[in-house]
């Protein structure tokens, strides 16, 4: 290199891109014809700029399933499929209902629509992505699960919305179960819903995927595969659980992906649906499917940064608590605890049931309790 | 030169993020190094844009400049993103050399940008990911047109200078 090579080098970028002036330009394209160190330098800084773009767009690699998770702890793993299938109907049902009123509305319009409703969205959807740190534990026996999840949401070129589970196991002594680590990824588009735990299904379109089958058919599959006597007594099991819970969403989340506002406008709405969520976990038996085998506790902001959905349920199914917090300083808490008369672990009925609904801050308004008034009750 | 969307004469903000999302997604990944942190910040471009539609008087660029404060805020908060130092493998068969040497590459270039300074990185990543002028580049990042011309030239000498050994590598029949 020489002395000219060293005062043209800096130049070589802005050439390659074509923004010099006409004068820089011609005294970088003179030198050029001349020196090979600078000519191979512009191939590198090129081949160079061809390695960045690659690694810019290609930037989603695939994920490598790991082995299943044994079958004492799919169960568990079902509620929480069904608590991200619940999500992912809201807001596959969102996308739907702006996109069939996309070709209808003019297109900033309904285009504006989709934005405001992905900002709701997207709060639940920040929830699983930053706190959905979904653990579950019980006392003696049973293994620890912990799981983080992500769910995200593309509009352009079609509404789709994926989300992506990862699992690991640990041992009531807190070692982690090692081979057990698990991914799991959904996708859920129009006319087609994929879950890499089972295989691709063609739906009628998004309310049929909304209708819910997926867990259904992966409970079949996930059956299908036990090779012992139980699977009969297993799928038995959970068609009846499936259809409680299908019940239940109809009476709650499901409710929502019909054509009803995707998230409430006030907060006594939200309490609304939350109250009928509790009080059809009552009398739909709920509680008594999932028994020992369901604990969670999660956190979803339903709205804005400061309104908070806590849902927790213990391991026996005997304590239920959901808390939501309506602002700064604003919060209720719905309680439901269960008196059981069997022990931990053989679950099989319900003798007392107690509802309990608390304020938790004063001078919230005395509308926040309307319609809650007959989930406050006493069995 | 891509063609410059100055004015909202251009299309409604629906033909904004069908034409942009592409190129926003891959500036943000090369921020941030993760698609799902790419995806989230691009998503809350769009809906920062959204709010201020009637009153961004360049779109296109008040989008970009969002999503740079978005990636930039993101990735500060995460310090030192998870996995820059993992070790490459070097557990390889015959039949994975090649994935190998592309999984290397990808490593390479990861840390590459990371070395950058963020106003260089930012100004490599808009001219390569959506062929930003030098002008939107200065518009985009609040600066000048000399400064950013200074920027891309130091980011680019500094990734050919640390790229080198795998371009040449890559090379190699």
């Amino acid at each position: 290199m020489n002395e000219t090579c060293t005062t043209l080098e800096p130049l070589l970028p802005a050439f390659t891109d074509g923004e010099l002036s006409a004068r820089d330009r011609d005294a970088v394209q003179d030198h050029l014809d001349h020196c090979a160190d600078c000519a191979r330098e512009i191939r590198l800084l090129d081949e160079t700029m061809d390695l960045v773009r690659r690694y810019i767009s290609e930037p989603g690699r695939a994920r490598p399933l790991a082995m299943p998770a044994p079958s004492a702890l799919r169960r568990t793993r079902r509620f929480f499929r069904w608590g991200l299938a619940a999500c992912l109907a809201l807001a596959v049902g969102a996308v739907a209902l702006l996109n069939a009123s996309h070709t209808e509305c003019h297109a900033d319009a309904a285009m504006a629509e989709v934005a405001r409703k992905l900002a709701d969205i997207r709060d639940l959807s920040a929830a699983f992505h930053k706190e959905f740190a979904y653990s579950t534990a019980t006392e003696g026996g049973y293994d620890r699960i912990k799981v983080s999840g992500r769910i995200w949401l593309q509009l352009k070129p079609e509404p789709k919305i994926k989300a992506e589970e990862h699992w690991r196991y640990f041992a009531p002594d807190g070692a982690e179960i090692k081979g057990l680590a698990d991914d799991h990824t959904w996708l859920r588009a129009r006319g087609v819903t994929e879950d890499r735990h089972g295989s691709p299904k063609d739906d009628n379109g998004v309310a049929a995927s909304i209708g819910g089958s997926t867990s259904t058919g992966e409970y079949t599959t996930e059956a299908a595969a036990e090779d012992d006597a139980a699977a009969e007594n297993n799928a038995n099991d959970a068609a009846e659980k499936d259809d409680g819970m299908r019940e239940l969403l109809k009476g709650g989340l499901f409710e929502s992906c019909d054509g009803e506002a995707l998230l409430p406008p006030a907060p006594q709405q939200e309490v609304y649906e939350l109250a009928r969520m509790i009080r059809g976990l009552s009398e739909d038996g709920y509680l008594k499917w999932f028994g020992k085998e369901w604990i969670s506790e999660k956190t979803a902001v339903l709205k804005g940064e400061t309104r908070k959905l806590t849902f927790v349920a213990d391991a026996a199914g005997q304590a239920w608590r959901l808390q939501v917090e309506l602002g700064p300083g604003e919060a209720i808490k719905l309680s439901l605890s269960m008196n059981l008369t069997d022990s931990l672990g053989q679950v099989l009925g319900v003798n007392e049931s107690r509802f309990e609904l608390t304020a938790l801050n004063e001078g919230l308004p005395a509308t926040i309790f309307e319609g809650v008034e007959e989930a406050v009750e006493s069995k | 030169m891509v063609e410059e969307k100055s004015a909202k004469s251009d299309g409604s903000l629906a033909d904004l993020a069908e034409g942009e999302r592409g190129g926003m997604l891959r500036f943000a990944f090369g921020m941030l190094h993760d698609w799902h942190e790419a995806e989230d910040c691009v998503q809350e471009a769009f809906a920062r844009m959204q709010e201020a539609w009637d009153r961004a008087r360049e779109p296109r660029i008040y989008l970009y400049k969002t999503l740079h404060n978005l990636c930039l805020e993101r990735y500060r908060s995460k310090r030192r993103p998870q996995g820059v130092d993992r070790p490459v493998s070097v557990c390889r068969s015959e039949s994975s050399e090649n994935e190998a040497l592309a999984e290397e590459q990808r490593l390479a270039v990861r840390r590459a940008l990371e070395s950058l300074p963020e106003h260089e990185r930012a100004a490599v990543l808009l001219r390569e990911a959506e062929r930003f002028s030098y002008r939107q580049i200065a518009e985009t990042l609040g600066a000048s047109v000399p400064q950013v011309n200074n920027w891309i030239s130091r980011g680019k000498h500094e990734l050919r200078r640390r790229l080198k050994p795998y371009i040449e590598k890559g090379r190699m029949p």
